[in-house]
C-alpha cells in the first residue's frame, strides 16, 4: 500500500480525480446559481460537467493502469534485492541532472518581465530579460550576451512594430 | 479556365507578386508565433488599394507556403509554426534529433506540394458538389466528427491511452473558458475579466510548445536535445515518392475536412495521422519516434486542406478555417461578393485564385527544396543562442495576434503547464486538438439538442440521417478498440 | 573594433528611444481604428470603408485593428486602456449597449463619446428556396399556429437577430431559437434545412437572394426597400410595431474614449463629417443598401439620445424575455413606454 501511494502515476491519478471532482462541483454550483435560468440540456455548464465526469473516469483508468504496472514490476523483480523497477531507477538518475532551481528562476524572471514590460517599455525590458536568461542558461562571454540580447530585440522590434505595425508597449 | 490560368502564368507582375507572397509565407509560417492568419490580416490592410488580382496573387502565395512552412519549425525546434503543423512535431522532431532533419524537411516539402496541388485540383473541379455534401452536415454530425477526432487522437500520441485522454480533456476544458456561445454569459472565467474573451490558440500553442521547450532546455542544461551527429544525407526523390499512393488518401481527408466549415487544419492532420497509424503496417520507425510516414500524413492533409477550405468560402461565403475567414474580407473589400453565384459571375476571380494557388505550389516546392539543406543546419546552432531568440519570439508572437498583454501572461502559464505535463509523460499535442475542437463540440451539441427539442420526433432528428449513423458507428468503434480493457482482452486472445 | 560596434549599437538604441518622445501636432503618425469583431463581418467591412475615407481627410493612414472577443468587450476595453491622445478610436456595433444587462462587462455607451453614427444594415427575413412558406403571412401564420416550433437561427443572445425575434414574440409570434456563431452560419443553417428561417443583415444575404437560394419574405422595418418593391415591410403584418421597428438595430458608430481632449474630438468630428461625403464610401453604402445613420442622427446630441433610447428598448426587451442576467434598473436604464 505504501508503494502504491509513492508511485508517481498513482499520485497523478488521484490529483486528476480531485480536479475532475472540483470541476464537477463548480459546474453544478454555477448551474443552479446562474442568473439566466436554462434547462440542463441547454446549460452552459453541461459540457464542463460532462468533462468532469470523463476526467473522473479517466483518472480511475489511469489508477488501474498504474496499479497493473506495479503488479507486473513486483512479480518480475522478486528475485532482485531491490524492489524498485530498473526503469524507474534510470529515470531517477536522469532526473538528477534536471535543474529545477533554474526553471524556478526563469519563471520568476518571466513574471518580473511581464510586470515591468508595460512600465519600462518593450525594448529595455526585453534586452534585460534575454540577457539574464542567457546567464541562467550558462552563457559566459559578456560580449555575446550583450550582442545577442540587443541585436535580437532590436531586429524583432523592427520587424513587428515597423513592418507588421503591431503597437508594442 | 485552363487558358485563363496559363495567361496569368506568363504575366511577370503576377508571378513576382505571387513569389513575394510565397517568401513572406515561408517567413511567417516558420517563425513560431507569427501565424498565416495574422499575415493575411495584415495583407488586407496593405493590399486595400491594390487591384484584386494583385492582392489575391500575394495572399494565395502567403497562404499556401505559410501552411507548409509551419512544418519547418515543427521539425527543427519542436515548435509548430501554426496549429495545423502540431502533428508534424510528433515525428518530425524525433527525426531531426536523430540527425535526419534534411530528410524530414524533404518529405514535408514534397508531400505539402502534392497535398496543395490535390486540394486545388479538387477546388477547380469539385467545388460545387463538395460544398453541397458539406451542407448536408448538421450540428450533430459536427459534434460526432469532433468526438471521432478526439477519440482517435487519444490513442496515438501517448503510450498510455488514458494520459492522451487527460491531455485532450485539458484542451476541451480550456476551450470552454470565455463567453458561452449559446446563452452569452461568461463561464469558467473565475472572475478574471480578461478570460472572458476565451483562450486564443496562438498563445496556447506558443506557450505549450515554445516556452515549454525553453524551460526544458533550462532544466536539462545545454546538452538536452542537441544533435551530436549531423548526418549529411542524400535523400532520393524516388524513395520519397514511395508514399505517393497512401498520400492520396490523406489528400482526400484533408480536402474534405477543409470543405467542412469550421473544422480547419489541426483536425485534418490529426485525422490523417490517425489513419496513417492504422494503414501503415510496418513504419520505418514506430510512430512517434521519427517515422517519416507520420510527416507524410500530417503535411499532405494540412496542405490539401487549402483547396477544401476555399470551397465553402467561395460558394457559401462561410470560411473553412481562420485564414479563409480573413480572405473573405479581402474579397469584400475589393467589392467581390462570394456566394452561390460567385463561380459563375466571377470566373476571372476564380481563375486568379487557382492560377496563384498553383504558382504558389511550385514556389513551395522550389523554396522548400532549395532551403531544406541549409535550414536543416539550424539545429546545430548552440541552444544558448537559440533559446533567447525563441523566448522573445514566444513573447511577441503571443502578443501580436490580439495585441493583448494578457496573452503573454497566458503564454507563460501554458509554458509552465506544458513543461510539467511533458515531464510526466503527457503529450501536449492532444491539448491543441481539444482546444480547437472543444468549442465546436459544445456549441454543436447544444445546437443539435436545441433543434431536436422543438421537433416532433427528437431522436430521429438527432440520429436519423445516414451521415450521422455512419459517424456514430465510426466513433463508437474507435473508442472501443482504444479502450484499455479491449486491448488487454485482445492481447490475451492473441496469446 | 569591438568598442566601435558597441558604440554604434548604443547610438541605435538612443535614436529608437528618442524618436518616440518628440510630441507632434495631432494626428501624428496614424489613427488606429479598433473593430471589436472579427474580420469579414459587416462592422469590419463598413469600418474599413469608413477608415479609408477618413484617412483621405486626415492625411494619415487609418489602421484597422480587429480585436474580437467577448461580444466586443475586448476591443472596447482595449481602446479605454490605451493612450487617451486620440491615436486610437473605436468602430463599434450594437453589442456595446447590451454588455451590462447581459452580464458581460460594465462597459456601455456612456464610456465613449460618439463622433458620428455611421451605418445601419437593414434586417430581412429569409427562408430557403425549398421552403413551403412563400409569403410572410404564411410564415407568421405557421408561427402563430405552433408557438416555439418553427425554427429560426440567430447569432446569439443580445445580438440584433435575437432582439428582432423578441419583438416578434411581443406580437404573439414566438419562433424556436437556435444560436449560431455568425451571420453566415445562420444562412447556411437555413439553406441546409436545419432551420426554417433567419433574420439576417441584408448585405450578408443579398447574393443568395439574387441567386435564388433564399427567398426574401419581409424587411424588418417600417418601409419597404427600394430595390424590393414587392417585398412587404414587417410592420404591414405586425400592426402596432412601428415604434419598435423604427429603431436601427445594428447601429455602427465611430467613437472615442471620454478622456480624449476636446480639440481632438472636434477635429475628428469635422473629419468624419467630410469623410462620409467621400464618393467611394457612398458608392459602397449605396451598392450594399446600407442605411446612412449620419443622415438620420445628425448632431451629437441626437446620437446620444438615440443611444439611450436604443439601450432602454433593447435592455428591457432582453430582460423581460429572461435572456438578460441583470435588470436594466440596476444601471439606471429607465423603461421608455411604447
Amino acid at each position: 500500500m505504501h508503494n502504491l501511494i509513492k508511485n508517481k502515476n498513482i499520485k497523478q491519478s488521484i490529483f486528476i480525480f480531485s480536479l475532475g471532482l472540483a470541476l464537477g462541483i463548480y459546474s453544478l454550483v454555477n448551474h443552479y446559481t446562474s442568473r439566466v435560468k436554462s434547462p440542463w440540456i441547454m446549460s452552459p455548464y453541461l459540457f464542463p460537467l460532462l468533462i468532469a465526469c470523463f476526467t473522473i473516469l479517466v483518472s480511475i483508468s489511469l489508477f488501474y493502469e498504474a496499479k497493473q504496472e506495479i503488479n507486473v514490476d513486483s512479480t518480475e523483480k522478486v528475485s532482485e534485492n531491490n524492489n524498485q523497477n530498473i526503469e524507474i531507477n534510470l529515470k531517477e538518475t536522469a532526473k538528477d541532472k534536471v535543474n529545477y532551481k533554474n526553471v524556478f528562476l526563469v519563471i520568476i524572471l518571466s513574471i518580473v518581465y511581464y510586470i515591468f514590460m508595460p512600465i519600462i517599455s518593450f525594448i529595455p525590458a526585453s534586452i534585460l530579460y534575454i540577457a539574464i536568461l542567457m546567464i541562467i542558461i550558462g552563457a559566459k562571454k559578456l560580449l555575446s550576451i550583450g550582442l545577442i540580447s540587443i541585436v535580437s530585440t532590436l531586429i524583432i522590434y523592427f520587424v513587428f512594430s515597423t513592418l507588421l505595425s503591431v503597437r508594442l508597449p | 479556365m485552363f487558358l485563363d490560368i496559363l495567361h496569368y502564368w506568363v504575366d511577370v507582375r503576377f508571378v513576382l507578386l505571387s513569389f513575394a507572397g510565397a517568401v513572406a509565407g515561408l517567413f511567417v509560417g516558420s517563425i513560431p508565433g507569427l501565424s498565416v492568419s495574422m499575415a493575411t490580416a495584415l495583407l488586407v490592410s496593405i493590399t486595400y488599394t491594390w487591384a484584386p488580382t494583385d492582392a489575391l496573387a500575394t495572399i494565395m502565395g502567403v497562404y499556401v507556403v505559410g501552411v507548409f512552412s509551419g512544418a519547418i519549425s515543427a521539425i527543427l525546434i519542436n515548435i509548430p509554426g501554426a496549429p495545423s503543423s502540431v502533428v508534424t512535431t510528433i515525428d518530425g522532431y524525433p527525426m531531426a534529433q536523430k540527425g535526419e532533419a534534411y530528410k524530414a524537411l524533404k518529405y514535408a516539402t514534397i508531400y505539402s506540394f502534392i497535398g496543395s496541388i490535390f486540394g486545388l485540383v479538387a477546388l477547380a473541379l469539385l467545388a460545387k458538389p463538395l460544398t453541397s455534401i458539406a451542407l448536408k452536415f448538421q450540428p450533430m454530425d459536427y459534434f460526432l466528427l469532433a468526438l471521432f477526432g478526439l477519440a482517435a487522437v487519444g490513442g496515438l500520441t501517448s503510450r498510455s491511452f488514458s494520459k492522451g485522454l487527460v491531455s485532450a480533456l485539458i484542451g476541451i476544458f480550456l476551450s470552454l473558458i470565455g463567453l458561452d456561445p449559446v446563452v452569452g454569459s461568461p463561464r469558467l472565467t473565475f472572475g478574471i475579466q480578461n478570460l472572458k474573451a476565451g483562450i486564443a490558440i496562438v498563445p496556447a500553442l506558443v506557450g505549450l510548445f515554445g516556452f515549454a521547450e525553453v524551460l526544458t532546455v533550462v532544466a536539462e542544461g545545454e546538452q538536452s536535445g542537441t544533435v551530436e551527429k549531423f548526418v549529411k544525407q542524400t535523400v532520393k526523390t524516388k524513395d520519397v515518392l514511395k508514399e505517393f499512393w497512401r498520400s492520396m488518401y490523406y489528400c482526400v481527408i484533408g480536402t474534405f475536412v477543409g470543405a467542412l466549415p469550421g473544422a480547419g487544419g489541426p483536425v485534418a492532420s490529426f485525422l490523417a495521422y490517425g489513419e496513417a497509424k492504422r494503414i501503415v503496417k510496418n513504419p520505418s520507425r514506430p510512430f512517434g519516434e521519427g517515422a517519416y510516414e507520420g510527416i507524410v500524413a500530417s503535411e499532405t492533409a494540412n496542405n490539401a486542406l487549402i483547396g477544401g477550405a476555399l470551397m465553402p468560402m467561395l460558394t457559401l461565403a462561410v470560411p473553412g478555417d481562420a485564414v479563409t475567414a480573413i480572405m473573405l474580407s479581402v474579397f469584400y473589400v475589393h467589392g467581390l461578393q462570394p456566394g452561390p453565384n460567385f463561380l459563375k459571375t466571377n470566373p476571372e476571380s476564380f481563375s486568379t485564385i487557382l492560377a496563384s494557388g498553383f504558382l504558389a505550389c511550385f514556389f513551395l516546392l522550389f523554396l522548400g527544396l532549395l532551403l531544406a539543406p541549409r535550414l536543416s543546419k539550424v539545429i546545430t546552432i548552440p541552444k544558448k543562442y537559440m533559446i533567447p531568440i525563441v523566448t522573445l519570439l514566444c513573447v511577441i508572437g503571443s502578443f501580436a495576434t490580439n495585441k493583448r498583454l494578457f496573452d503573454v501572461a497566458l503564454m507563460f502559464f501554458f509554458g509552465i503547464m506544458g513543461f510539467i505535463l511533458r515531464r510526466n509523460g503527457y503529450s501536449i499535442a492532444p491539448i491543441t486538438l481539444g482546444l480547437v475542437l472543444g468549442g465546436m463540440m459544445d456549441s454543436n451539441f447544444r445546437r443539435a439538442i436545441s433543434l431536436a427539442s422543438t421537433s416532433s420526433s427528437p431522436i430521429i432528428t438527432l440520429f436519423g440521417r445516414p451521415i450521422t449513423i455512419v459517424l456514430l458507428i465510426f466513433t463508437i468503434f474507435t473508442i472501443v478498440i482504444n479502450m484499455p480493457a479491449f486491448k488487454t482482452w485482445r492481447l490475451k486472445k492473441d496469446k | 573594433m569591438k568598442k566601435g560596434f558597441v558604440f554604434i549599437l548604443l547610438c541605435i538604441i538612443l535614436v529608437v528611444f528618442t524618436a518616440g518622445s518628440f510630441a507632434e501636432v495631432y494626428p501624428t503618425k496614424s489613427l488606429t481604428l479598433v473593430v471589436p469583431y472579427g474580420a469579414g463581418g459587416t462592422t469590419d467591412l463598413v469600418g474599413r470603408q469608413f477608415g479609408a475615407a477618413l484617412s483621405k481627410i486626415l492625411g494619415v493612414s487609418v489602421v484597422i485593428e480587429n480585436q474580437p472577443g467577448a461580444s466586443g468587450y475586448i476591443g472596447c476595453q482595449a481602446v479605454l486602456d490605451s493612450a487617451k491622445d486620440g491615436s486610437i478610436a473605436l468602430f463599434a456595433a450594437d453589442s456595446l449597449g447590451t454588455q451590462r444587462v447581459m452580464g458581460i462587462s460594465e462597459l456601455s455607451y456612456d464610456d465613449f463619446t460618439p463622433i458620428i453614427a455611421v451605418a445601419n444594415d437593414p434586417k430581412v427575413i429569409v427562408v430557403s428556396k425549398d421552403s413551403p412558406y412563400n409569403t410572410i403571412e404564411d410564415l407568421l401564420a405557421a408561427i402563430k399556429a405552433e408557438p416555439n416550433r418553427i425554427q429560426m437561427s440567430y447569432t446569439g443572445p443580445g445580438g440584433s437577430g435575437h432582439v428582432q425575434a423578441l419583438i416578434m414574440s411581443q406580437f404573439g409570434y414566438s419562433p424556436a431559437l437556435t444560436a449560431y456563431a455568425s451571420g453566415a452560419e445562420c444562412i447556411v443553417a437555413v439553406m441546409s434545412g436545419q432551420v426554417v428561417f433567419t433574420n439576417s443583415n441584408h448585405s450578408t444575404v443579398s447574393t443568395y437572394i439574387e441567386s435564388g437560394d433564399l427567398k426574401l419574405l419581409a424587411v424588418c422595418a417600417n418601409e419597404r426597400m427600394p430595390q424590393y418593391p414587392n417585398t412587404p415591410a414587417l410592420v404591414e403584418h405586425m400592426p402596432g410595431s412601428e415604434e419598435l421597428l423604427e429603431i436601427p438595430y445594428t447601429p455602427l458608430s465611430f467613437l472615442v474614449a471620454n478622456d480624449v481632449p476636446s480639440n481632438v474630438k472636434e477635429l475628428l468630428r469635422n473629419a468624419a463629417l467630410e469623410a462620409v461625403k467621400d464618393e467611394a464610401f457612398n458608392d459602397y453604402m449605396d451598392k450594399n443598401r446600407i442605411e446612412k445613420l449620419y443622415e438620420k442622427y445628425v448632431t451629437i446630441d441626437e446620437i446620444k439620445k438615440f443611444y439611450s433610447e436604443w439601450e432602454s428598448t433593447v435592455s428591457w426587451l432582453l430582460f423581460d424575455s429572461g435572456a438578460a442576467a441583470f435588470s436594466p434598473e440596476q444601471f439606471n436604464i429607465p423603461r421608455i413606454d411604447q
